[in-house]
């Protein structure tokens, strides 16, 4: 079986199902970033009552809660390998190349899961339109891809450090904030009810952002996850 | 398979832990590596595995004159270590079989099963996550994860950690038989019973330099 796959393919499948067994008997991430996710939500429908809100308000609420939740949640998957010691279990038996693509494709999955249950809620309680469908899944799917590049290499680096959770989003809000414009631009022309082209330069830019960080991160694990 | 330590020099926050050591390993022998608390033993092993960088100086290990890389060396290295833990969510089974994936080896269940029984952990415990294991069977799931994949250099830091006679009886197995096939063996201990009877070779690491890490 092994030898009909690309060989990174057993390796890498095989963290993403320990993370997903790991996940569901613990359920440390998908507690924090749902518990969260969902107290945010409710908190802005509450505070936003009876008022609608323009385009750009509910594109950056979206965005702004799926930032937070990723912070939360998605930093676990290399602060507990080195809190538990079993780092040095994976650092000797896998190249770096095949644990962080492993743990990107994992947080990825979290971050899809999330916005599965985070969009509907979203949808029910604040009531946004929403012109155009394909657009805003797509823009749904890119955005989380770029957010699970980012957060998994910078939750490596952070992983041995002290003050871990203030660390991540400090880091993080600098690299994510072209993706996190763009991103709520998109969104605003999805609810528009935009067309794909409308939004051709700003889906080019996140498909090149989203290449480069992913290739650059894969290139420069090795440092950051030796000593 | 060969390890050669050059002029390796290690220093902690300010600290030398250990200064110049130079030694050499060959195939089909046991080593221990002695010395008290803070002395740098697991810093050494550490080193030898690619886990941690030395502050000068060198660790080599030598496949048919070749110089292994850090990501090639984890594939003809098993390590038994304090500051290695297993899954605890995770049953021994699966920590084996997470463990076999990684290394891209297709282990049949038989083999697992015939490891574990090796490690005296019954077929019933092996399915049982690893945090209800009691800290000796943790250690004999460890010592199985260490040789799941035959690796040709053994590294035990503290090998019989909470293990009883039946344990420590294993250790001694398994390191005579990784000696005979010609692999090396690096023990780091600093009970004496251990020294004498793993010690083909000693190497003593001092405890002027001491430094937590």
């Amino acid at each position: 079986m092994g030898k009909r796959f690309s060989p990174w393919a057993l390796p890498v499948w095989a963290i993403i199902r320990k993370d997903l067994l790991e996940e569901f008997r613990t359920r440390y991430a998908v507690n924090s970033l749902v518990m969260f996710a969902v107290t945010t939500l409710v908190m802005v429908s509450f505070a936003v009552g009876p008022f609608s809100l323009d385009q750009s308000l509910h594109a950056a609420f979206i965005w702004i809660i799926l930032f937070f939740s990723a912070m939360t949640g998605l930093a676990r998957s290399f602060v507990k390998e080195e809190e538990n010691k079993t780092a040095a279990g994976l650092k000797l038996s896998a190249s770096p190349e095949i644990v962080y693509l492993g743990k990107l494709l994992f947080n990825l999955l979290v971050m899809l899961g999330l916005t599965l249950i985070l969009i509907p809620i979203y949808l029910l309680l604040m009531v946004p339109p929403i012109g155009s469908w394909w657009l805003m899944l797509f823009i749904l799917f890119l955005g989380n891809i770029c957010l699970a590049g980012a957060v998994t290499i910078l939750a490596a680096i952070v992983a041995r450090a002290g003050s871990k959770n203030a660390l991540l989003p400090t880091l993080s809000f600098p690299i994510l904030l072209p993706v996190l414009i763009t991103a709520i631009s998109v969104t605003e022309t999805a609810l528009g009810g935009g067309t794909f082209s409308q939004g051709k330069w700003e889906l080019q830019f996140l498909v090149s952002y989203g290449v480069i960080l992913i290739a650059a991160s894969i290139l420069l694990f090795n440092y950051v996850w030796y000593d | 398979m060969e390890i050669e330590i050059c002029k390796l020099t290690k220093v902690y926050r300010g600290k030398t832990v250990f200064k110049d050591l130079c030694f050499k390993m060959a195939p089909g022998k046991s080593y221990v590596i002695e010395g008290p608390n803070g002395s740098g033993k697991s810093t050494l092993i550490r080193i030898i595995c690619g886990l941690t960088r030395a502050t000068r100086g060198q660790a080599l290990v030598r496949l048919e004159g070749n110089i292994l890389r850090n990501e090639m060396l984890g594939k003809h290295l098993g390590l038994v270590s304090p500051d290695f833990n297993l899954y605890e969510h995770l049953s021994a089974q699966e920590n084996l079989v997470f463990f076999a994936a990684l290394r891209r080896l297709q282990v049949a269940d038989g083999y697992l099963q015939a490891l574990l029984s090796r490690v005296q952990l019954s077929s019933n415990s092996s399915k049982m996550p690893v945090n209800l294991f009691s800290s000796g069977m943790k250690q004999r799931l460890k010592l199985a994860c260490a040789v799941l994949h035959d690796p040709q250099v053994l590294l035990l830091d503290e090998p019989a950690t909470n293990l009883d006679v039946e344990g420590k009886s294993l250790v001694e197995e398994i390191v005579t038989e990784q000696r005979k096939k010609n692999g090396i063996v690096i023990v780091a201990t600093n009970e004496p019973e251990e020294v004498a009877k793993y010690g083909q070779e000693v190497l003593s690491l001092g405890a002027s330099c001491m430094g937590h890490h």
